[in-house]
This record gives structure tokens, sequence and C-alpha cells, in this order.
């Protein structure tokens, strides 16, 4: 299908492809974030002239930044670290992952050992950076104080 | 803005939870729903509010029919049991936000966001965010909140059922006191009685979806509707007695004792055979010597409350309560002396549960 869509060897194939992994599992980890919500919040900015829309804007979506932080981090870190659908949809340089690429040093005649393990140490720093980043945002108990309790 | 529930029913699958309301509210007016949980009164709330459909009948605010008004035009303002602060948004953010929606000038936002906090006084907690409040003050947000523009209609749902006892006493006279100075029409839920009859300037009492009587809290406690009512509002709650009629006695048959029959009623009751007689706590006298022509009662215990003591008492096969003065002291199972005040007793149908009226 992407050889179809001429996709192979492309980033976009692999995007598509992880999105629609990652998908069920975002929805399914989010809604337990949204659930946990009281109703009454998104009622109040609606009594408050507030749409459903705006409600969930200004008001749902900044209590559920942990949630969408955390969830975001597993996602990169799937996609990151994913091998078999890289391997299969990516073939030359320009677009082949680090899990391709570092496989590839193990060579029909060596295993370069020394630049796998570089790459290794290199490809977790992303990571790292990203889950830094968004850590500040991973607290916990942000939407304490909405109601009594 | 006068507001009018006509014929409203509210079914979730098979139970109705509100049963064919017709409520009129006037222009000003602080009323309250009043009724045991689950009485429909919230879910009467929150149709009027457009957060529950409803599943016939119509509902107006003014003139307008709001069925199919969406809750954001509704223009009526709502305070939550849970407050429902923004926990990410600080005090002023909060009370901002009606205006912000509706794209309010940011001039005009800050003054009147000034002007809301000055009247709950929360001026100096504007800065804060909610977490960082307690219980009154987050209730003094939300008020402001509501306040800050002028709706055609307040809502108010238990808002004070979550302060502790005192805060809830103060907070309660500052509510009556805004209502009276904003002078908008104000709907309120509350199972608390004190709540609405210190509040309302007419109460409505439901029950299991429909609503029993609707008038000032003098005529709801001085002549309620029917046994429900009667039993509901006042605290200590009003005693029952069953009686047969005899002519001009009536017999209590818990304890076989004859009472002559109150003047104004002896019309009306001689035509019943059993009534079921209602009198409130403050209406049975009791001492603790012999008094001829009064009942004998034992004591069942007695609760000093400091200005006044309740006696909870064994009349035959029934237990009354009784209100007796600070001084009044009797040992459990003793034997004490009481008199019913029957001229200020109401007499409900023992089936129906109706109030006999004079």
């Amino acid at each position: 299908m992407m050889r179809d869509l001429r996709l192979i060897n492309t980033i976009s194939s692999l995007v598509i492809v992880y999105t629609a992994l990652n998908l069920p599992f975002v929805v399914w980890m989010m809604r337990g974030f949204f659930k946990e919500l009281p109703r009454e919040l998104e009622e109040a900015a609606m009594v408050d002239g507030d749409s459903r829309l705006g409600a969930l804007v200004r008001v749902i979506l900044p209590l559920v930044t942990p949630g969408l932080a955390a969830t975001a981090v597993f996602c990169l870190i799937v996609s990151w670290n994913e091998f078999l659908l890289a391997l299969v949809l990516t073939q030359t340089d320009a677009a082949m992952t680090l899990p391709v690429g570092i496989a590839g040093r193990v060579t029909q005649y060596e295993i370069k050992w020394g630049v796998m393990s570089a790459a290794g140490v290199v490809a977790m720093v992303p990571i790292l950076v990203f889950a830094l980043a968004v850590q500040r945002y991973l607290v916990r108990g942000l939407s304490l104080g909405a109601v009594k309790g | 803005m006068n507001v009018r529930f006509q014929n409203v029913t509210k079914s979730f699958g098979e139970s109705k939870v509100v049963d064919h309301l017709d409520l009129g509210v006037l222009e000003g007016e602080f009323v309250v729903l009043l009724g045991p949980s689950g009485c429909g009164k919230t879910t009467t709330l929150r149709m009027l509010a457009g957060l529950e459909d409803t599943t016939s009948g119509d509902i107006f605010i003014g003139e307008e029919r709001v069925n199919d008004i969406p809750t954001r035009y509704r223009d009526v303002a709502m305070v939550f049991q849970s407050y429902a602060l923004y926990p990410h948004m600080t005090v002023a953010d909060n009370i901002a936000y009606p205006l912000v929606v509706r794209k309010t000038p940011v001039a005009q936002i800050a003054s009147r966001v000034g002007r809301a906090a000055e009247m709950l006084e929360i001026g100096e907690l504007l800065k804060r965010k909610p977490r960082e409040l307690s219980g009154g003050e987050r209730q003094r947000v939300a008020l402001a909140r509501a306040i800050v523009r002028e709706p055609r209609v307040y809502l108010m749902d238990e808002p004070l059922s979550n302060l502790d006892a005192k805060l809830r006493v103060q907070m309660r006279g500052e509510l009556k006191r805004l209502q009276h100075d904003l002078g908008t029409t104000t709907i309120y839920v509350t199972h608390d009685q004190a709540e609405a009859m210190t509040l309302a300037h007419r109460v409505a009492v439901m029950r299991a979806g429909k609503l029993q009587q609707f008038d000032t809290p003098m005529n709801i406690y001085n002549r309620p509707a029917n046994r429900f009512v009667a039993e509901f509002v006042g605290s200590p709650s009003m005693n029952f007695l069953d009686t047969t009629i005899h002519e001009t006695q009536m017999l209590l048959e818990a304890s076989g004792q004859s009472i002559v029959l109150p003047r104004s009623y002896s019309a009306a009751l001689s035509r019943q055979q059993r009534v079921t007689l209602g009198i409130r706590p403050e209406y049975i006298h009791v001492s603790s010597e012999t008094v001829a022509g009064w009942h004998t009662a034992e004591v069942y215990v007695t609760e000093l409350m400091g200005n006044e003591t309740f006696v909870f008492l064994r009349l035959g096969a029934e237990k009354i309560i009784a209100r007796a003065p600070a001084e009044f002291r009797a040992e459990m199972e003793s034997r004490v002396w009481i008199k019913l005040d029957v001229e200020k007793a109401l007499f409900f149908d023992p089936i129906t549960g109706e109030a006999i009226r004079e």
C-alpha cells in the first residue's frame, strides 16, 4: 500500500503508521485524564457563557496538560524505538530511523560494536531532553482546588 | 426576570425525576427549592440552566421560552455545590471569565472584577489560585463569578453545604443581604430547612419529583399542605399521633388518653373517624410535677441544647419530642406530665396525609 502511495522510504509513511499505532492507546490514556476532571467545570464554563469548544480549550485542556505530557512522552518513546515497521518501510539513509540504522551496523563481515554503542547513547539524548522539558507539566495536583475535597 | 415552569417533566428512563412541575417565580424573588435528596430539586435547577433537557413541558425566562436555547445564551449565572472554580486560573481570572468569554472590553473587566471582589470582601485574594483558598473563600469567589455580570437569574445549588456550621450561618446572612441589594431573581436549591426558612421569599417543597407546596416560609411552617411538608420543615420535627374521633373528643390511640377537640376544627374533624394529630415540640408542655388534667408520659432521654432542652418522651407506644426550658431536668424513665396545646395542633388525613383545614 505504501508503495502504491509512493511513500516507501519517506518519513511520512512512518508518521502515518505510528499515528495509527499509538492512537488507540492515546485515546484510552487521555480518556482517563479527562474523566478525572469534575463535570461541573465544563458546565460552569458553559453557564458562564462559553461554548462547548471554548470550555474545552480554555478550561479543560489546560487542566489535562499533565496527561498530555505523559502521553506525549509515551508516544515518543514508542515511535523512537520502533524497529519492525521502520525496517520494512525505509531502506535509504534519508528516511531510516535510528534503530534500523544502528542494526545496519551489523554487517556481513563484522559487527561494529563501537559505532553501535555510541549511536545507542546518542539516540537516548533527544528523549531525555524532551522528557525533561515536559517534566514541569507532569506535576500532579494541578487540578487541586477546583472543587471541595 | 420572572421564571416559569409549565407542566415540566423530566424522566431518566422509567423514573420520573420531575413530575409535571408548575412553578412561577416572580421578578426579584428569592425562591428556595426544598426537599430531601433525590426529590428532583437539583434537576429542576439544571433544566433551567440548560444543563439538562426537559422530557416535556416548557420553561420560560421572562416571556422567552428557553427549552431549545443553549446554556450559554440563557444568560443565567450558577453557583455549584462544589464551587467549580477553574483551578489553573487566579481568583481574578476566575471572576473575569464570564466577561472574557463575552468579549467585554478589557478596561471594563478590571473595574467590574474589582467591584465584585469588593462586594464579597475578597479584594486581597485576587492574585491567588483556588487551591490556596479556604472553603469559605472559594465560596465567595464562586459567588463573585456569578455576580460579576448582570444575569437574568441566579441559580444556586446547595452553595453552603460544604461550609462548616458557623460559616454557613454567616454566609447565609450575607447571601440574603446580597440578593436584596442586587434585586435579581434567585432560585436556590437546598435540603436544609433552616436555609429555606431564612432565605426565601417563598419556599417550594418537593418530594419525589412532585411539588408539595409553594408558599411563604411562614405558611409552610404554620399551615403545611400535608404531613410530608409538616414533618420536613421544623427542627426538631413535628410529632404525629394517630387519634380516633368520638364526637367532641379525640382518643390518642398510642396511650388511650382523650383530648377535647379544638373548637375551630370541631366541625371539620367530626366528619372524620380517624385523624393524625400533628403537634410541634414547642406546643407540648412538660412538667416534672403532677398537674391535674395533664397526661402522663415517661422520659426516654433529654438533650440539653444550652438555651433549651429537648425531651424525648414515650407516650404509650409512641415516641414524641417536646421542647422544654433549659432548666428542665428529668431522669430517664421517670414519669412526667405533659399537655398538648391542641389549639396549635394541625390535623392530617391518616391515609392521604393531606392537611385538614378548619
